[in-house]
């Protein structure tokens, strides 16, 4: 019997006054209510809770992977900052003492350039004053020879001129005497 | 045929010499030229007044600016006589102008410059 005869029965059907129907609570409807709420729930547990569940469950776990994530990439960059810090500290002490280092190595270069420098200055200069020294020796052994070479082709004109058969005698006497001792 | 040597001529040129044969002389000047031995002329005088040495006879070659007047060649015969213990010399004086005064007295073994010449040139050879 479907719920449409059902309903025409009851209407034309000899009312007997109870306590559900006193109320207002038809007993029998109430049945069928809660049996189709129990079939609904059955359902609804069978079938549409546990994926739904599962769904949720499973948007938790997303969102704790998430908040994991996100708290373990917030203590990575921490760390990430940490070692930057460190290795910007050491690279800026490192970089230091390249400069120190190479500003010391500078000022040896140029001590070391300076006094070469100085030395070959002092060397050139010592050079020039040997050469010097050299060139006015020869000048004075030059002018020297060329003195005495004038003197004897001086002395053999004058001798020319001065000496006579008179002289010459004189000269030939002592070249005998001198001979003779 | 053996050639005579230089020495043995010489020795045989001073002996004529001073046996007074001076024809020796004209006999060498021939052998030399046959032989083609001119060019040891120079040597061969030089050798034959070294072995008149030996005969005490001693030839000298004085060189002068104006010539030697007769007192002054007797000083320098006197003073080789003396030196060389020769008992005769002879003097061959020669004048040279280039000498400027002074006397070169050339003996076989010897040499005594005293001229101006000597002079001059000793002083232009001062090494400085």
């Amino acid at each position: 019997m479907n719920y449409v005869t059902y309903f025409a029965s009851t209407e034309t059907a000899t009312v007997k006054p109870d306590l559900f129907t006193s109320i207002g609570v038809d007993w029998k409807f109430l049945i069928l209510q809660t049996i189709a709420f129990l079939i609904l729930l059955w359902f609804l547990k069978k079938y549409i809770y546990p994926p739904l569940i599962k769904m949720l469950d499973k948007r938790d776990e997303m969102i704790e992977e998430s908040v994991k994530a996100a708290h373990d990439a917030e203590k990575n960059a921490a760390e990430a900052e940490a070692r930057t810090t460190k290795i910007m500290k050491d690279a800026r002490k490192q970089a230091d003492e390249m400069l120190a280092s190479a500003k010391s190595e500078a000022s040896q270069i140029i001590d070391a350039t300076d006094k070469k420098s100085r030395e070959r200055a002092e060397q050139i200069v010592a050079d020039a004053e040997a050469e010097i020294r050299r060139d006015i020796d020869l000048a004075r052994k030059s002018l020297r020879a060329e003195t005495i070479s004038l003197v004897a082709e001086a002395t053999e004109k004058v001798v020319r001129i001065s000496v006579d058969s008179k002289v010459d005698k004189k000269v030939v006497e002592s070249a005998i005497k001198e001979a003779e001792a | 045929m053996t050639q005579i040597s230089r020495r043995q001529l010489a020795s045989y040129a001073a002996e004529s010499l001073v046996a007074g044969r001076i024809e020796v002389i004209d006999q060498l000047a021939a052998y030399l030229v046959s032989e083609r031995r001119v060019k040891e002329a120079d040597s061969l005088v030089r050798d034959i007044e070294k072995a008149l040495l030996s005969y005490n006879t001693l030839v000298a070659h004085v060189s002068s600016a104006r010539g030697l007047d007769p007192a002054q060649r007797s000083e320098i015969e006197t003073l080789l006589k003396e030196r060389y213990n020769a008992k005769q010399v002879a003097i061959d004086v020669q004048t040279d102008e280039d000498l400027l005064g002074g006397v070169v007295i050339r003996t076989a073994s010897d040499e005594f410059d005293s001229s101006l010449r000597r002079n001059i040139n000793r002083l232009k050879a001062i090494k400085v």
